[in-house]
């Protein structure tokens, strides 16, 4: 700013610069700063950031550091240090339940969206395969683009996308490696020996003889069906062609629901 | 450049807030150094773009498109220390003239100017402070903050010929004062 009248400049110099810490503080009074901390994970020490929005990344790192350098990577937001996670988050991310965590997925394409939310529904100790995703977000055909949705996924455990694995129940990849994936798969309880089996076998479905109900075989409900109730399944229209109706719980055929 | 700021807000405040505070803060924040005290001036600044935000929040798109946001946050300013200072006068029996005329030192100047350059921006801001209370604030809305004489009046709800005659009256009475007190350094 430049004026004619040299007093007039003088005055423009009383003109005060907002310092990089003040920028901060008025973006983070509006609630437009990401806060993170530290939070225990099974995988050991990770950590979150979080905004009025809710979840927005979570990564495998314990260093603050390397954390702002990889949130930076996705999003141009300053990032705050804070002393404790969002209500009820550090319980979800020990219990594998993150069903009713906020999650911020603003900058997450529509078709990733509906990915990540599709994968949320996935219960602990239980997995479905890529295809599974594609056919419950009404894209059958897009199930690469299901595995790439879910290599960014920006919170893994608290959207679970561990829980998607391929048909023949070998894990595939992973954010974090897929040793890790199995080693947290196992650690959740699903038994991917045994599911792998099942595949090998051609089996993808599991029914019980008394309540004419098939599931996905990690379904807690078709865990419980009785050894001699079983009713195996190589797909679901075979399990529809003996009257057989999907699980309300796993919704094993979302393309026909 | 205002026009894009505001078509930004209009369609996506989040994304947009942070430019609005880079492009805007220096202005809002020096009103609040100039005309309030220049302790609470950061704190009073984060108060000001709090409101801003919470207002364009409650504004549909295209109010905010329409919005002439230099004024708009001039008056918000001016409001907000309308208001502290009716906060502190109820608070306190000292009376404002003295709260306004007692000034700690405070980093007046930028970091990098001389220690000359200082000691002037601080008398000049002390001097800033004896001006009667309508000139001072045109003067600093217009040659500290850097508002046009229509957006200084419109933040000063007054017509441009009253702000222009505030603002030479201002800068007049500026010379008289800054004259006066070289006057008595040399004297003494």
């Amino acid at each position: 700013m430049t004026f004619n009248d040299p007093l007039a400049s003088k005055l423009a110099k009383l003109r005060r610069p907002v310092t990089a810490e003040l920028r901060v503080d008025i973006l983070d009074r509006a609630g437009l700063v990401d806060h993170y901390c530290a939070v225990a994970t099974p995988l050991g020490d990770a950590m979150v950031a979080f905004n009025r929005h809710g979840v927005s990344f979570l990564s495998d790192t314990s260093d603050a550091a390397v954390f702002a350098e990889r949130f930076a990577e996705r999003y141009d937001r300053p990032l705050r240090a804070d002393h404790r996670p969002t209500a009820g988050l550090a319980a979800a991310l020990r219990t594998g339940r993150g069903r009713r965590i906020g999650v911020d997925l603003r900058s997450a394409s529509t078709f990733q969206r509906a990915v990540l939310e599709a994968v949320r529904s996935i219960s602990v100790g239980e997995v479905r395969s890529y295809q599974w995703v594609a056919q419950r977000i009404g894209r059958p055909a897009a199930v690469r683009a299901v595995g790439t949705a879910l290599a960014t996924n920006p919170v893994p455990l608290v959207i679970p996308c561990h829980r998607v694995v391929r048909a023949d129940a070998v894990p595939g990849g992973y954010v974090f490696g897929a040793d890790i994936k199995a080693q947290l798969l196992r650690h959740e309880g699903a038994n991917l020996d045994e599911l792998a089996q099942l595949a090998r076998r051609g089996i993808h479905y599991i029914g019980s003889d008394t309540t004419r109900v098939f599931c996905v075989p990690s379904c807690h409900q078709a865990r419980r069906i009785a050894d001699g109730h079983r009713v195996f399944f190589p797909d679901a229209a075979a399990a529809r062609s003996q009257r057989f109706r999907p699980c309300r719980m796993c919704t094993p055929d979302p393309a026909a629901a | 450049m205002t026009d894009d700021l505001t078509r930004r807000l209009a369609s996506n405040l989040d994304r947009a807030f942070p430019a609005l505070v880079d492009a805007h803060g220096p202005l809002v924040l020096s009103i609040l150094a100039r005309l309030g005290d220049g302790a609470t001036a950061e704190d009073l600044c984060q108060d000001v773009f709090l409101r801003a935000y919470t207002a364009l929040k409650g504004y549909d798109s295209s109010r905010i498109a329409e919005l002439d946001v230099r004024p708009w946050l001039a008056t918000i300013t001016r409001n907000l220390l309308r208001n502290e200072y009716r906060r502190l006068a109820r608070k306190s029996t000292v009376p404002l003239s003295r709260c306004a005329g007692e000034q700690p030192r405070s980093d007046l100047g930028q970091p990098e100017s001389s220690v000359v350059d200082r000691d002037s921006a601080e008398q000049l801001d002390e001097l800033l402070r004896q001006l009667p209370s309508k000139q001072r604030q045109t003067v600093v809305l217009r040659y500290v903050a850097g508002l046009t004489t229509r957006e200084t009046a419109a933040a000063m709800g007054c017509p441009e010929g009253t702000v222009k005659s505030d603002l030479s009256r201002g800068l007049a009475r500026l010379r008289v004062l800054l004259a006066g007190s070289i006057d008595k350094e040399e004297g003494s």
